[in-house]
């Protein structure tokens, strides 16, 4: 187990900078998940760690050793490809024992410790077997088999639940999470699935056009976004966003939305860089009512979407859409006249230049 | 259940008798000629000539496969051949797939036309190669000798297997080289498991440069002045050159013994051979 440090780390392709200037801390032990979306400089990021790239500029520290010029057998990292890249003319248990035979130890400990992972990962009846004989699910697990045996000091994964279908990526999901648990080897796992990175990660890094732009909790970058861009990726349905002006009257601060107005707090205010402003809140905050709502207003109801427990109900103000969910009482109908209100305390106030989130309203 | 069976309409029946009658052109023109060279080899001397042709020869006779080893040095011509072949066999693939992965995993600006540039190379008539090539072996002491002529066919052949292995190492996903690397691997140990993952087309390539290598005349008739180093092809063509009577049975004798490898190896691998053709690779 070691901690990670990349410091000021900058890689370019060409005219392409894949990863700017990036300084991120994986503590010793964490699940850190890097999202993005495609292109964001995630796997180069992970590549970089890994010794498959070199970066141009910054450091790269593993364990506290600068790990710039080290190749990536001397890292010892292990890492999970996206399509497991197994070696397709090795049976299973060669796979799996291959970083072990690179690495010259004696047979019995390698079958000792081969037969030990298989059984951990539940694939000790494929052992025989050639990649192309399995099932996707357990590809995936001979991957991770051969990245465990080697009982590496860091465990690098790149999308690794990507190619499978929607009930084993789940299932897949929680053994992660149990293996970690278990074992507690400092992982870092790219991702576009934002779902995937809030159920594994302790600790995100959100990633865009090669910038970082947060590192946090799960729960403190979907609560606390950073700006509108983290604001807009985390979370699904995505958060609405109306464009307003920040009006100053009497002194005091007023937003103004169209739809809605809130008064802004001055220091709110205050980080502004000019007049305009955007209103960020979840779908989830938002609530609608057949009756009327005080400090509400009106909305037609434009489509609804049943998931099972909640739905998703698209409505129209004044010709801005917004996105809701919730659970109804009573089945609404496309056309349908409804109330609806923000649910305050999850209002979150964004500087539309910067983009950055500056607050809530009455922050 | 009923059976039924397929009607055949009458453009259906003119396609097919049209295709196999193409298909059959085809194979008469390719195996009629080795037919011919096998029955004149089993002729008595005497008759090779005889009016009309005879198709299938009346009389049996090895007498010009006994001869073949008198005239002259048979088993020598074909050692030397073997030696040469596969000496260009080894130096060709070893060069051509270290080129291959090098331009296909370390891709520099301009490799595309590079790569372009070493297919023009092949495209040129290699008659033109055969004075620069005769001056080299000539300056590097390496006249009638057989390195002289592997040295020639590597530089016939090595456009080819770059080429044709680049776009093997093309199909194999980076990530197992990756992998391997993160496994612990050297580069070039990685690279040996790119080889291995490659070797279908490894092997095409070696059958399609054997050939090459195997048939070729020019180069060897050039470079090689005695039995010591002549290849079959060159001794063959040099019993043309008799003075009296040119002894065909002989020389179809032994083009038919020197044509009996390459038949095993088409028999072998023509799956191989097709896939690299039809599917590029």
């Amino acid at each position: 187990m070691v901690d990670v440090l990349l410091e000021n780390v900058t890689k370019r392709f060409g005219k392409v900078t894949a990863v700017s200037n990036l300084t991120l801390e994986v503590k010793d032990g964490d699940f850190m998940v890097l999202l993005g979306p495609s292109g964001c400089g995630k796997t180069t990021t992970l590549r970089l760690i890994a010794g498959l790239e070199t970066p141009d500029t910054g450091n790269i520290y593993i364990g506290g050793v600068l790990a710039n010029d080290l190749s990536p057998k001397e890292r010892n990292v292990a890492m999970v490809f996206q399509r497991y890249a197994l070696y397709p003319y090795m049976t299973v248990f060669d796979n799996i024992a291959f970083p072990l035979k690179i690495r010259k130890l004696p047979a019995h400990e390698i079958r000792e410790k081969v037969r030990r992972v298989a059984e951990q990962l539940k694939i000790d009846h494929l052992l025989d077997r050639k990649p192309r004989q399995l099932s996707g699910g357990q590809q995936q697990r001979v991957a991770l088999a051969r990245a465990l045996v080697r009982e590496p000091q860091l465990f690098l994964m790149d999308e690794p639940l990507s190619n499978l279908d929607a009930k084993l990526r789940i299932l897949m999901r929680t053994e992660l999470k149990k293996l970690h648990q278990t074992l507690k080897i400092t992982t870092i796992y790219v991702t576009h699935d934002q779902e995937e990175a809030m159920t594994l990660g302790n600790r995100i890094a959100i990633l865009n056009d090669g910038i970082l732009q947060q590192v946090g909790g799960p729960l403190e970058v979907y609560e606390r976004p950073a700006n509108m861009f983290v604001a807009g990726f985390i979370g699904s349905p995505a958060m609405n966003m109306l464009d307003g002006e920040l009006i100053e009257k009497n002194g005091k601060f007023i937003g103004d939305f169209g739809i809605i107005s809130y008064p802004i707090s001055p220091q709110v205010a205050k980080e502004c860089s000019s007049e305009k402003i955007v209103l960020g809140i979840r779908p989830e905050h938002i609530n609608i009512s057949e009756k009327r709502l005080p400090g509400g207003f009106k909305a037609k109801i434009e489509v609804v979407e049943p998931l099972g427990r909640e739905y998703v109900i698209s409505i129209n103000a004044d010709g801005i859409v917004l996105t809701v969910l919730t659970k109804l009482e009573k089945l609404v109908q496309p056309g349908d006249e409804v109330w609806v209100k923000f649910d305050e305390e999850n209002v979150h106030i964004f500087d539309k230049k910067t983009q950055k989130r500056l607050g809530k309203p009455t922050e | 259940m009923t059976n039924r069976r397929k009607e055949y309409s009458f453009k259906d029946v003119v396609y097919k008798v049209l295709l196999y009658g193409i298909v059959c052109a085809a194979l008469f023109s390719v195996l009629f000629p080795l037919y011919w060279m096998f029955s004149t080899s089993i002729k008595p001397p005497q008759k090779i000539f005889s009016i009309p042709p005879k198709l299938i020869p009346d009389e049996i006779s090895f007498e010009n496969y006994q001869r073949l080893f008198e005239v002259m040095p048979f088993l020598r011509n074909f050692l030397n051949s073997l030696i040469i072949t596969g000496g260009a066999l080894i130096l060709g693939l070893s060069l051509g797939s270290l080129a291959a992965y090098g331009l296909s995993r370390y891709p520099f600006p301009g490799s595309r036309y590079f790569i372009g540039l070493i297919i023009v190379s092949r495209m040129i008539p290699y008659v033109a190669f055969v004075i620069p090539i005769f001056l080299l072996t000539t300056n590097l002491n390496l006249i009638d000798t057989h390195l002289g002529v592997i040295f020639a066919h590597s530089i016939f052949v090595l456009p080819f297997t770059i080429w044709l292995m680049k776009s093997f190492f093309d199909e194999i996903p980076r990530d197992i080289e990756e992998a391997a690397l993160v496994d612990g691997c050297s580069r070039l140990r990685a690279m040996l498991i790119a080889l291995r993952l490659a070797l279908p087309g490894l092997g095409t390539t070696a059958i399609l440069t054997f050939l090459d290598s195997w048939n070729e005349f020019m180069f060897a008739l050039v470079i090689t002045r005695t039995p010591a180093s002549q290849t079959v092809p060159v001794a063959l063509v040099g019993q043309l050159e008799r003075p009296y009577q040119v002894p065909w049975g002989v020389i179809t004798a032994g083009s038919f013994l020197f044509t009996i490898p390459v038949l095993a190896l088409g028999y072998f691998i023509q799956k191989y051979v097709a896939r690299t053709f039809v599917l590029g690779w």
